[in-house]
């Protein structure tokens, strides 16, 4: 069944990105959130781009978001025609990409995940203790990241799917 | 007609479903969409808090008071640590740079150590200028606050709180060194490194590091007529990736000591609430947040591979024996930084040649310490 599923999944994917417009909007999606990312690296270390996570997890990470970016737009776009319900898009694919940034660096320079733990009144020896756990746990994270972008995937294609089903369905009716 | 009712109640069916996936849909992406709007909203407020609170990584030197906690008045000796580390000892082998601890905890010769201690003040001099007139390629700024002073012995005191596991550490120890020896002399300073996980960058340490466990090591062979160095070094295995010990544990450490100036400095740092990453210094009247430079090569590197990773101690203190790049003076005019602060907290004593450069006392009105 989870063979099957895969397919239906894959199936879906394809006939998204069969369209050159979602394939660009994955692409801008990729280079954004890979820039977003440096950019938090960049200002966590007084413009040093300091990584201390493997390179090729951040190329994940940045790909599996751009692409969930993808679908996300293609699910509402299917949304839209189906119903006239007002337009929301899914922007779950920009929040790892952020948190992972904010994470993957030196923790010995804390300015901008400090910054956010400093919003919620956290003192600076609280926050210290926040950071370094972050710090020491910033390759699972990232791991961890990676997996939801591909849960959150695995959903939406999932939705996707079923909704083509039913478009299909609506058609043969009308047609009858 | 029985047929048709069955396919009317198929149709039906689809349609509750069709409705049924739609709402799942609205409510996962609208979530999406609202946490998605919050992390870009905290992410931006964030990174501009960061970048122009007092004291934000991007910071000017801004000389604004802060909390101004009473400094204190300490008697009795600084702590003076072994020559070398039991279980930490140095590491001959040649290894290969990124993952190289080659001549870690080696003292440094009579010959290296004269680059330090007998550095000319004309290079901090040049330096300065460079500074000044903006022609140097890294960043050197301070972020800075003004403290009350910590005094031992009836002299000023420079605290250093920072780790082995560093980087940013790893590379303004090399200003900090050059800093200190103008206001008197390192008997003995040894090679060290940030740990493999950090870059791997060649530095100087105050004294031998425990660099295979967790700990802290004390003091230094820092002797000074007009100032004190209060040196703690958290130390975690050089093998891995930065690491700092909890508040709590380091607090245990420094009390185990029992050494009234370390206890009192380390107790003044918590009361200053103001820890944003090491290195921590104080400078006399002056605490700075963070390194006050980025030297890790000619220029602030676009990739992850920095430069000074691919340098020997030999190599760093040969350009620093004879500065003529970017680098050199890219770290003295690091060290005048620290030296102006020292100078101001002095109130430019006239015994201290270097604090009579015109150049550090430039610095001291242009950033208004």
């Amino acid at each position: 069944m989870l063979k099957r599923q895969l397919k239906t999944r894959v199936t879906a994917l394809r006939e998204i990105f069969v369209s050159p417009l979602y394939v660009a909007i994955a692409a801008i999606g990729v280079i954004a959130y890979y820039y977003l990312f440096r950019y938090l690296i960049l200002s966590s270390n007084s413009g040093v781009f300091l990584l201390t996570v493997p390179i090729y997890l951040v190329y994940a990470l940045v790909v599996t978001s751009g692409v969930l970016l993808a679908t996300s737009i293609h699910n509402l776009k299917t949304h839209m025609q189906l119903s006239s319900a007002s337009v929301e898009e899914g922007l779950a694919s920009a929040i790892t990409p952020l948190i992972g940034g904010a994470i993957a660096s030196c923790g010995c320079q804390f300015s901008v995940l400090a910054s956010f733990l400093y919003l919620f009144g956290i003192g600076s020896v609280q926050a210290t203790s926040i950071v370094l756990l972050l710090n020491a746990y910033q390759l699972q994270l990232m791991v961890v990241f990676i997996i939801v972008n591909l849960l959150l995937l695995y959903y939406g294609l999932g939705k996707s799917s079923q909704m083509r089903t039913m478009k299909v369905l609506g058609k043969s009716r009308a047609r009858s | 007609m029985v047929d048709e009712d069955k396919r009317a109640t198929r149709e039906h069916s689809a349609t509750q479903q069709l409705a049924g996936a739609l709402r799942t849909l609205r409510i996962v992406t609208t979530l999406s969409l609202v946490f998605g709007i919050m992390a870009m909203a905290l992410a931006l407020l964030a990174i501009n808090v960061a970048f122009h609170a007092p004291g934000g990584s991007s910071g000017n030197a801004t000389g604004n008071s802060t909390k101004m906690l009473a400094g204190f008045n300490v008697t009795g000796p600084l702590i003076q640590p072994n020559l070398s580390s039991q279980g930490n000892p140095v590491i001959t082998q040649n290894q290969t740079f990124g993952s190289r601890l080659t001549d870690i905890n080696a003292p440094l010769n009579a010959s290296e150590l004269a680059v330090i201690n007998n550095a000319q003040n004309a290079y901090f001099e040049k330096a300065g200028e460079m500074l000044l007139n903006g022609s140097i390629n890294n960043t050197v700024q301070a972020s800075v606050k003004n403290v009350n002073p910590i005094t031992v012995n009836g002299k000023l005191s420079v605290v250093y709180l920072g780790s082995i596991t560093c980087i940013f550490c790893g590379e303004n120890r090399w200003a900090m060194a050059l800093a200190l020896s103008r206001f008197g002399n390192f008997t003995y300073l040894f090679k060290g490194y940030s740990s493999l996980g950090d870059q791997d960058v060649p530095t100087l340490y105050w004294s031998p590091a425990t660099y295979s466990d967790a700990g802290f090591t004390f003091g230094s062979f820092y002797n000074s007529r007009y100032i004190n160095f209060i040196a703690m070094e958290n130390t975690e295995p050089i093998s891995q990736g930065f690491s700092l010990q909890p508040f709590a544990t380091m607090q245990q450490e420094v009390n185990a000591t029992d050494n009234k100036a370390y206890i009192d400095a380390f107790h003044y740092i918590l009361e200053l609430n103001n820890f944003q990453g090491t290195p921590y210094t104080i400078w006399g009247n002056y605490q700075v947040g963070g390194a006050d430079a980025v030297v890790f090569g000619n220029s602030t590197p676009q990739t992850n591979k920095l430069p000074l990773t691919y340098m020997t101690h030999n190599q760093v203190l040969a350009q620093l024996a004879a500065p003529r790049d970017q680098f050199s003076y890219s770290e003295y005019a690091a060290a005048d930084l620290y030296v102006a602060m020292i100078c101001k907290s002095m109130n430019n004593n006239a015994s201290v040649s270097a604090c009579q450069l015109p150049a550090i006392q430039k610095i001291e009105q242009a950033t208004g310490y």
